[in-house]
């Protein structure tokens, strides 16, 4: 149950993120029969089996070490297997509160990819709430369904192989709250719409990539009496610190005054005084300051929000 | 066995009136109540809060005055137009409405005032005689004399402009976070400390929150950070907000109608209880029967408020906490240094402020301390649409900032175990050069490391990737 609960100690058969860098992690099940090896040496599972969570722990034959990290959602974003396109963290937070989600949330996701946003969505409806989640590849299904049973997560999650721009969602008058990451979300939204409690406000949120996706849904959405059409953008900036060596006009003048003083001694063929400059030379202060990366996400997709209106009685 | 039988009956009912209770919260949550926060979205487009009591007159200034009893007990989500004075009704909302494109263009358009032949003390008469906001609209545009050569986008336009003014229709909306969060945004972003939206919402992922955590929090948005924590546990675990002076200021809280269940979620501590060499004044119990009752409830409040306090700090120094939030005004290092004792390993840091520069110290601060996994600083950036039919386009003005944040993953240094020592480390006068520059009270103790991993050196020579790329860095930026 470690995606639902903090654990402060390893045991066998937890859920371990093993951190190399930033961009090198795997998933690892813990078993003191195992060991894993990578270029940074041999690590016996054994030896994990006691330590606390987020321990920088040594390889076996000492050749470097790895960080073992608790599983969460962000970190199974970077290590799910089979994966699709996902969702970034500023997309998933952001629709996260826009459709508000919390404990005892019912919600409606299709489709399921990798399962990656389904972690995110049961963390915030966890402990009581539910999420109804519909893939229409086979394969997907099968492979999501295992990963949220070996993560605890079956109760919380109903996992169905359906095409529901097809033949809908099966289901009516349950959830809260709807997101649809589908190629046609407007094909999906009046089955979409009979699957919100019928008798209280409630939210929906599509997921696409192009602004041609985003007008058709939108014309959907009104058709359907979805109100307060909203879209938005969202996206991450990374800021780089580091240091740099503030040089002033008069570092530039010593500068060129130096190379003029070496360019005399060489014609003067007089070494006699060279270690006479480099005494006077003086480190510049240092700054620190953040520099954004020379590449950065763009764009990840646009968020269309609409309020589903509950049913009036003499509707 | 019929005892045993009557007890598990006892706990199935027992169970199941906890499950509607629940069901019932739910359902609650969703209508709109008496004696609970509402939002009212009013004609103009401005936002006014509204504490519900049943059997009063609710007033909207220029808008209108309704009865509260028109809308208790009604789902969230209509808008109400008023009528007969305090009467509401239903109105059917629609998202847009399609404008078709005509020939007329605004060639011929004149801007000029008197186009309207309807005088201000005419409208007011119209208003006095409980005209309702549909029809003055109705009669203002029959009295415009040029209101057919209008497009038809400017006429659907006028239309919107003097619906603002003399709409009697209001909605109210249902306290969310988001909704929440807007409210205060708009009256006083200085109050939550600029932080826009998206930001809280990243905050909240990045640190894990969910049901049966513990979290740290520290918190100077009036409770905005608090708030949306409470929100996400749901009632099931802790946060601990330290705050500033004397009595915590977490204002928000209050306006998301949150349960029993969830208020107790919330521990306090200010600054100086977080000390332990802050001795607590202790309390003189005293024989309640001998109290008289006003001074029995006297001594009652300060007796809660004492074991409130001993009890908070208890938890507070036995730690294990789940993540450590920061939204503060005070030195994001010093906090660190105080909290970071408490947080477990593995755990998120985030630490949140509308100044980059402030972070850029705690972000080095992090650097040097080795306790910090991956250290990162980030900006959310955020750009509303319009979406009218064929007429999509960002929006001409936003917010320019929602601030920064922090952040990074706790690290447990084992002490038993031993430490690969990266390349860098062996580095000694590249390092201590680095440190010099850095003017940070840890040179001392970085260098002192240096000396007792040198003789460890030798075995384990050989780092990890990235703690090489990070030497790289380091020689660049000295170079």
């Amino acid at each position: 149950m470690s995606f639902l609960r903090y654990k402060t100690i390893i045991e066998e058969g937890d859920l371990v993120i093993a951190h190399l860098s930033r961009e090198n992690m795997t998933p690892l099940i813990v078993d003191s029969q195992k060991t894993y090896n990578n270029k940074f040496g041999t690590f016996r599972h054994k030896d994990m089996i006691g330590k606390e969570y987020g321990t920088k722990m040594p390889s076996h034959n000492g050749r470097g070490f790895m960080y073992l990290l608790h599983p969460t959602p962000e970190l199974w974003t970077h290590v799910v297997p089979h994966r699709t396109q996902i969702l970034y963290v500023a997309d998933i937070s952001y629709i996260i509160t826009y459709i508000d989600l919390k404990p005892g949330s019912l919600v409606l996701e299709s489709g399921t990819g990798s399962g990656s946003f389904s972690h995110s969505l049961v963390r915030s409806i966890a402990p009581n709430g539910h999420l109804y989640t519909f893939e229409f590849h086979e394969e997907r299904a099968k492979a999501v369904k295992k990963d949220f049973g070996e993560h605890g997560l079956s109760d919380l999650i109903t996992v169905e192989c359906r095409d529901v721009c097809k033949d809908g969602f099966g289901i009516k008058d349950i959830v809260h709250a709807v997101f649809l990451d589908l190629p046609a979300p407007w094909e999906a939204i009046p089955a979409a719409k009979e699957t919100f409690k019928q008798n209280r406000i409630g939210k929906i949120c599509c997921f696409s990539p192009c602004i041609e996706q985003v007008q058709r849904t939108c014309a959907s959405l009104n058709e359907n009496g979805f109100v307060e059409i909203k879209m938005y953008e969202c996206l991450m900036r990374e800021h780089d610190v580091k240091t740099i060596p503030v040089y002033t006009v008069a570092d530039a003048v010593n500068k060129i005054k130096v190379q003029q003083e070496k360019k005399r001694k060489r014609k003067d063929q007089n070494e006699q005084d060279d270690d006479n400059s480099s005494k006077s030379k003086q480190d510049p202060p240092n700054l620190y300051v953040t520099k954004t990366p020379n590449e950065a996400k763009g764009h990840t997709s646009y968020l269309t929000f609409a309020t589903f209106l509950p049913v009036l009685d003499d509707d | 066995m019929s005892a045993v039988s009557q007890i598990t009956e006892k706990e199935d009912t027992f169970i199941k009136t906890e499950e509607n209770q629940e069901e019932l919260e739910e359902q609650d949550t969703s209508l709109i109540r008496d004696d609970q926060y509402i939002f009212i979205q009013l004609p103009s487009g401005n936002i006014k809060v509204v504490k519900l009591q049943k059997d009063t007159n609710v007033s909207l200034g220029k808008f209108g005055t309704f009865y509260s009893n028109g809308i208790i007990g009604r789902p969230f989500g209509h808008s109400y137009e008023i009528y007969d004075r305090c009467q509401v009704k239903v109105i059917k909302n629609v998202a847009f409405h399609e404008v078709d494109e005509t020939d007329a263009n605004n060639k011929e358009i004149l801007d000029d005032p008197s186009k309207q032949k309807l005088s201000y003390q005419e409208i007011e008469k119209l208003k006095k005689q409980g005209l309702e906001g549909q029809d003055i609209i109705k009669k203002m545009v029959e009295s415009h004399s040029a209101f057919d050569q209008k497009t038809e986008y400017s006429k659907a336009k006028y239309i919107k402009r003097k619906e603002a003014k003399f709409s009697r229709i209001f909605t109210p909306v249902k306290p969310t976070l988001y909704s929440v969060w807007e409210y205060f945004f708009s009256k006083n972003p200085g109050k939550i400390r600029d932080m826009r939206i998206d930001t809280l919402s990243q905050i909240l992922s990045l640190a894990n929150v969910r049901a049966y955590t513990k979290m740290l929090v520290v918190d100077d948005t009036q409770g905005l950070v608090i708030t949306g924590v409470m929100e996400r546990l749901g009632g099931y675990g802790i946060v601990l907000g330290i705050h500033d002076g004397e009595n915590h200021n977490y204002d928000i809280v209050r306006y998301m109608n949150f349960s029993k269940k969830v208020h107790d979620s919330l521990l306090t501590l200010s600054w100086q209880q977080v000390f332990k060499e802050e001795i607590q004044e202790p309390f003189n119990y005293q024989d309640e029967l001998t109290l008289s009752e006003k001074d029995l409830k006297y001594y009652l409040r300060r007796k809660i408020n004492y074991e409130r306090i001993r009890d908070t700090r208890e938890i507070l120094w036995k730690g294990e906490f789940d993540g450590l939030i920061v939204a503060s005004q005070y030195q994001p290092e010093s906090v660190l240094e105080t909290l970071m004792p408490y947080v477990s390993g593995s755990r998120p840091i985030i630490i949140y402020h509308i100044n980059k520069e402030v972070l850029i110290n705690a972000c080095v601060y992090m650097k040097i301390s080795k306790k910090f996994l991956n250290p990162q600083i980030t900006e959310s950036w955020l750009r509303q649409y319009q979406v009218l039919p064929g007429r999509i386009h960002p929006s001409m003005s936003t917010s320019g900032g929602g601030g920064y944040l922090l952040h990074a993953t706790h690290i447990v240094i084992n002490e038993s175990l031993p430490t690969p020592i990266p390349s860098y480390m062996k580095q000694k006068d590249k390092l201590e050069e680095f440190n010099k520059s850095d003017n940070n009270s840890s040179t001392e103790e970085s260098n002192l490391k240096i000396g007792k991993t040198e003789s460890l050196n030798n075995e384990n020579n050989l780092a990890n990737h990235e703690e090489l790329q990070e030497t790289e860095n380091k020689r660049i930026k000295l170079d």
